[in-house]
């Protein structure tokens, strides 16, 4: 029985468990802590027996009681955090061992263990209400959990949480330095490791090897990689097209009023256009203005991340900008004042502000926040009151899902409280404790995001409330709401005509900013979502998802404190994110299932076109469109990308059409990409700088092995295999087809239409009017090594990293 | 419900049904060389009406003007011969006069909750907690297990567990190319281009090489960690599943419906019907989710949430009009629900917010169990308890939540009792809402 032993129990865990512990084998990397090229991680962390109470914690109340039920409220800044139970979030790195001292400590209290059963029951006063049912699985671990024996951590070990939780990659084995260097290259550069990287790698340490991660965050492919990532996660793109696009947002209410300065002059040469060539002429010079202007106001948002990350800026700035993202279409939509040398050029983006181009007035700027396409993506109502705005910037800026709150069944009275419940009924108050004050501070944004709306300009607030007998004159926010703040902090009355500044600042001055930032990119990096948290234990893989839960946890923990103490750098977050085995584990123990960590990811549509591109020298084009991405547009959606408005979840695991995509794109593109690599000279080629075109089996094997394992070694990476078998392997097909070739093909011709039998035909689009273009095979080596790249590029290891 | 239909089976049906001599010469040498079982048993599709719907203007209708604007004017609609009824409202009257002979309407659900992502997942998984698949995905790996395209998903609660994987394909024009993947196919018409773009035996030979690569591959899988694992195994699975494609490029139709519905709405639920029946006449899909959005009505109500309904109905209706033309009408058993609903009463600015008490339409051509409406509310639109088995009120009974409804899914399509089931428990009552 717990009771007698919580007051002597408190002291020891405290003592046993908060202290610095041994460093796990996925911590941040260290000069202290090289690991070796593929070496498996040391086994041996064994559970003390303070580690033993922290797990038992851990998985029968931490996971299945306090995290679902109880967490949201007591926390600091929750609607109980002057209660005597105030816990930790998981982002926490020592939550657990500090969680387990509070739960002690309370139940030390007067009417102490009493209380933890009866309040979430609602058998004495709880301002929660009930939380869960008397016999419900909540309440049976409990009571387990209670009842349960304790066990001392005298044995003074110096461990704490983190102890028993860094066995999770006992005996792992990792992406060698230079595969881990090859999977970051490709990820955040678009491309393969430079012959200086690699060289900058081999002294072997895992600090040469994150330094040169943290070097390849340069340039389009880098830029590329953050605001598709960026907006996986906040869908502005939604705006980026015609058919729900974001400039028209900004016409309503006529408030910009520069708005039509480029398009209106382009529309009225179309009206007065007197030939059709004119009209013609008109109407592409105004689609041309027209799409850029869209996709520019579209996309500002993501290129202010990009623009933050990418000029090595503090990522909280993303939140705390007093600036927009402009480029010369959006430029004129606002009418900033600044200038470009090229008016025509969408690719030259600055920081600016709109002082006279918005009929409001000089607009405050809050990064994301007060972004017009972030703050349309996510709209308002009258009655939702910015809701959805705060439940979403607590989302992706904090990650904290205020949605999950309400995860737990809710009484329908509750449920049918017309007594404003969001306000005085503890069962909604839950929620909207944490999130009125931050809607409340979006209050000068209207439903579709334009500053102070109303029709005077004075205010937000809709016709409707300002009817009322509530409204008075000069009021910003409702009244029966709760006031404008933050985690318990008020918006200041100086702080009213910009109060998304002053909520920017109060979010990135938040522990939790950090954590959120972790937690946003995650998947950017890793490939899949952060685990929710496991809260049934009668699921029969709860173990094993509350180890990984547990773990992630921990390890978002441990990378927002170096995030944090690193000055908010974003570069070196992903660069620690590369370096740890959620990224890099190839191999697992057998009684170790990491679920969706670890090497194998599946690349995203873009991402494969990059690699494609990497790996070939060439992009996977249309026949007659050198410029025309087939994986950007044609198989975008058949590749499982988004449109960030009806489908806003990408593929996670590859499926038949998907692997149809892989198999045309290894057939498609490899006849061009060899033509053009072998009417180079070896030294410009990407691929095939080993060999010429007259180097057969028959008289050059060894420079065709090479350049054949060279070909492994550029497209394959590591083969997962035995690489002997796999080059030994490579070079058979090349030389069966050759071989075959020689005996057999119908003509040395690379594009050949046998007009009796379609199965000797191969196409190959040549350059017929070039007298100097490959036309030819006589060695028949080109069409082999075309058989050789669609063998390779349409492996396993292709559409995977 | 039987799977087992064997090739023999199948390539009689085909020659029963025309199909085969419609069918392209290396398609039909493969139909008969294949171990191929096309899937023929029920459609199961799941239509998603996102963003918590208005019941109470819908299927449960409430004829309060405190409640419903139309109440003022007319009141519930009834069917004669049926108990189903609805509201005066949207393409409420063509929409149940039509189909109220295929329809079981239940009311009454308490979704539990009124926050989206929570009503979603409790709507189409039967559990409010994270980890379930939704019923698609759980019909689609029963039945659909090596099918390429057992699970097509449209974007809605498409959650798996790990069961199955799901495929979207909205825009299926590029499809061709995939099918005939070693086909040039940019030649367009009236130019005799080369037709591959490697000769057979270059083919053969690669082919038979990337056999024996994989087969490497599985070799070493032992040793990889598990994602690494699961990421061979679909691959694998996918490239199994590649060369039934040909099956389904038979059956996508060359001119898709149009965005534009009747209505002049950009609707794409019409375009995600056409293709998932596409998906399902080939024999390669077991389950589909359509989405139909727009329902999440806070503000302008009445005008929206038509809108959102009229949506739903044209898409709900070419559904089962496609299918007839298809002659495959019989095998739809379908069910439309939403996230929560919407509540008794209008706010402020004439919207109306999230309510927990909402309904679901399963339907089935002319089934024994159609023409009906179960479940309770009261007038303000309060669940009341029923009798698990007669379904009257029952102040003794069991308020039905989606958790009931998913269990009544499951038992319905057979697989309730099925392992994969199993790992899935719904601890819910059994409720007779099938008889």
């Amino acid at each position: 029985m717990r009771v007698g032993c919580s007051l002597i129990l408190l002291c020891l865990v405290l003592a046993g468990c908060s202290g610095g512990g041994n460093e796990y084998a996925g911590e941040l990397i260290s000069d202290s802590n090289p690991q070796q090229p593929g070496t498996t991680l040391p086994g041996g962390n064994g559970a003390s027996a303070c580690s033993a109470e922290l797990e038992r914690f851990n998985a029968e109340l931490w996971a299945p009681v306090l995290a679902p039920s109880c967490m949201q409220c007591h926390q600091t800044g929750g609607i109980a955090a002057e209660s005597g139970l105030v816990l930790k979030p998981a982002s926490v790195s020592s939550y657990l061992a500090d969680n387990l001292s509070a739960v002690n400590t309370y139940i030390a209290s007067e009417a102490g263990l009493a209380n933890i059963e009866a309040k979430p029951l609602a058998q004495v006063v709880h301002g929660g209400g009930r939380v869960f049912a008397a016999g419900s699985a909540a309440h049976q671990a409990l009571q387990g959990w209670l009842a349960g024996p304790v066990a001392s951590c005298s044995d003074g070990d110096g461990s704490d949480g983190s102890v028993s939780l860094s066995a999770f990659w006992d005996e792992a084995v990792l992406l060698d330095n230079n595969a881990t260097l090859r999977k970051s290259a490709l990820l955040f550069a678009g491309r393969l490791p430079t012959t200086a990287e690699q060289a900058s790698i081999a002294d072997g340490t895992e600090i040469s090897l994150r330094n040169a991660i943290r070097h390849l965050m340069s340039g389009e492919h880098f830029s590329d990689f953050l605001m598709e990532s960026a907006n996986d996660r906040l869908l502005t793109n939604k705006f980026a097209n015609s058919r729900t696009p974001g400039l028209e947002l900004l016409y309503e209410g006529g408030r910009f009023t520069f708005i039509e300065s480029r398009l209106a002059p382009l529309q009225q040469a179309v009206n007065s256009a007197a030939t059709d060539e004119q009209r013609q002429a008109a109407n592409e010079a105004f689609g041309f203005a027209w799409e850029n202007t869209n996709k520019a106001v579209a996309t500002a948002p993501l290129q202010l991340i990009n623009y933050v990350v990418t000029h090595d800026r503090p990522y909280s700035e993303v939140l705390t900008a007093t600036y927009m993202m402009v480029n010369p279409f959006s430029n004129d939509v606002y009418h900033t004042g600044v200038s470009f040398a090229d008016n025509n050029n969408p690719d030259d983006w600055r920081p600016a502000q709109i002082i006279d181009g918005y009929a409001g007035g000089p607009l405050p700027q809050a990064g994301l926040l007060s972004s017009q396409m972030f703050l349309a993506r996510y709209p308002s109502t009258d009655t939702n009151r910015n809701r959805a705005r705060a439940r979403w910037a607590y989302y992706f800026f904090l990650n904290v899902d205020i949605e999950g709150l309400a995860l737990r069944s809710m009484d329908p009275a509750d449920l049918a409280d017309t007594n404003n419940p969001t306000l005085n009924n503890p069962a909604c108050a839950v929620c909207h404790e944490i999130m009125d004050p931050v809607a409340g501070a979006f209050q000068n944004y209207g439903d579709n995001g334009h500053y102070r709306d109303a029709w005077d300009g004075d205010d937000s607030l809709p016709d409707t409330y300002k009817a009322g007998s509530l409204y008075q004159q000069g009021d910003l926010w409702y009244r029966d709401m709760r006031a404008p703040g933050f985690a318990g902090t008020a918006l200041p009355a100086t702080s009213r005509d910009n109060s998304l500044q002053w909520l920017a600042q109060q979010m990135v001055a938040d522990e939790r900013f950090a954590s959120g930032t972790v937690a946003f990119w995650w998947p950017a990096v890793f490939g899949s979502e952060l685990l929710p948290q496991p809260t049934e234990p009668s699921d029969v893989d709860y173990a094993d998802k509350l180890a990984r839960y547990s773990e992630q946890q921990r390890m978002v923990g441990e990378l927002a404190t170096a995030f944090r103490s690193g000055g908010y750098q974003l570069k070196d977050l992903l660069a620690d994110m590369a370096m740890s085995p959620v990224f890099r584990a190839l191999q697992a123990p057998a009684s170790t299932n990491y679920g969706d960590m670890g090497a194998g990811q599946l690349l995203t549509a873009e991402q494969l076109s990059r690699k494609i591109q990497a790996l070939s020298g060439g992009l996977w084009h249309h026949t007659w469109d050198e410029n025309y991405d087939l994986l950007a547009r044609d198989y975008y959606g058949l590749y499982g990308g988004i449109d960030s408005d009806t489908v806003v979840q990408r593929a996670q695991s590859l499926n038949t059409l998907m692997y149809a995509v892989t198999g045309r794109m290894s057939q498609e593109m490899v006849c061009q990409r060899v033509v053009a690599e072998f009417e180079l000279p070896k030294a410009q080629r990407t691929l095939f700088t080993l060999v010429e075109m007259t180097d057969t089996p028959a008289n050059a094997s060894a420079q065709v092995q090479a350049q054949v394992n060279r070909l492994i070694e550029v497209i394959w990476g590591d083969p997962l295999t035995d690489l002997a078998l796999e080059q030994n392997s490579a070079y058979t097909l090349f030389n069966e087809v050759w071989s075959e070739r020689m005996a057999n093909a119908p003509s040395d011709w690379l594009y050949h239409n046998d007009t009796s039998d379609d199965q000797q035909d191969e196409f190959c689009l040549l350059d017929w009017d070039n007298d100097a273009a490959l036309k030819q095979d006589p060695n028949h080596t080109l069409r082999s090594w075309m058989a050789l790249l669609t063998y390779l590029f349409s492996d396993f290891t292709v559409p995977y990293e | 419900m039987n799977n087992a239909m064997n090739r023999r089976h199948f390539l009689q049906l085909l020659v029963a049904s025309g199909l085969a001599a419609g069918l392209p010469l290396p398609l039909r040498a493969q139909a008969v060389d294949s171990n191929f079982t096309p899937y023929n048993g029920p459609f199961f599709v799941s239509i998603e009406a996102g963003g918590g719907w208005d019941v109470t203007s819908f299927c449960d209708p409430k004829a309060n003007p405190a409640i419903n604007h139309w109440a003022s004017t007319q009141g519930v609609q009834t069917i004669s011969g049926s108990s189903v009824t609805y509201a005066p409202f949207a393409h409420n009257q063509r929409f149940f006069s039509n189909l109220h002979p295929h329809m079981l309407v239940v009311n009454g659900i308490d979704a539990q909750t009124n926050a989206h992502q929570a009503g979603q997942r409790y709507s189409w998984s039967g559990r409010l907690a994270e980890g379930y698949p939704s019923f698609a995905a759980l019909a689609a790996a029963v039945y659909g297990s090596g099918l390429p395209l057992a699970y097509l998903s449209n974007g809605g609660y498409n959650q798996t567990a790990g069961v199955i994987n799901y495929t979207l394909m909205q825009d299926p024009s590029a499809l061709n190319k995939l099918v005939y993947q070693d086909q040039f196919l940019d030649g367009g018409n009236g130019w005799d281009a080369a037709k591959y773009f490697h000769r057979q035996s270059t083919r053969d030979i690669i082919n038979r090489h990337r056999a024996e690569r994989l087969a490497r591959l599985q070799a070493a899988q032992p040793h990889m960690a598990s994602r690494m694992q699961a990421a061979l195994n679909q691959f694998a699975a996918a490239k199994d599943g590649q060369q039934l494609l040909e099956l389904l490029a038979q059956y996508v139709p060359q001119t898709l419906v149009d965005y534009t519905d009747a209505d002049g709405y950009w609707n794409p639920l019409l375009r995600q019907a056409q293709i998932a029946l596409a998906a399902y006449q080939s024999g390669l899909c077991v389950s589909t989710d359509l989405v139909a959005w727009g329902f999440d009505t806070h503000a302008n109500h009445d005008a929206d949430h038509a809108a959102a309904l009229m949506r739903l109905q044209n898409g709900v209706e070419y559904l089962w009009a496609e299918a007839g033309r298809l002659g495959i009408d019989d095998k739809l058993v379908v069910m439309i629900s939403s996230d929560f609903a919407r509540t008794p009463g209008y706010n402020d600015g004439n919207g109306k917010d999230h309510w927990p008490i909402s309904s679901t339409i399963f339907m089935s051509k002319n089934a024994s169990w159609a023409n009906r409406s179960v479940g309770l509310t009261t007038a303000a639109h309060e669940a009341q308890a029923i009798n698990p088995q007669t379904l009257a009120a029952d102040s003794n009974g069991i308020l039905l939540q989606p958790k009931h409804i998913q269990q009544a899914m499951r038992q319905l399509a057979g697989i309730a009792d099925h392992e994969l089931s199993a790992r899935f428990p719904l601890n819910a009552e059994t409720i007779s809402l099938f008889g």
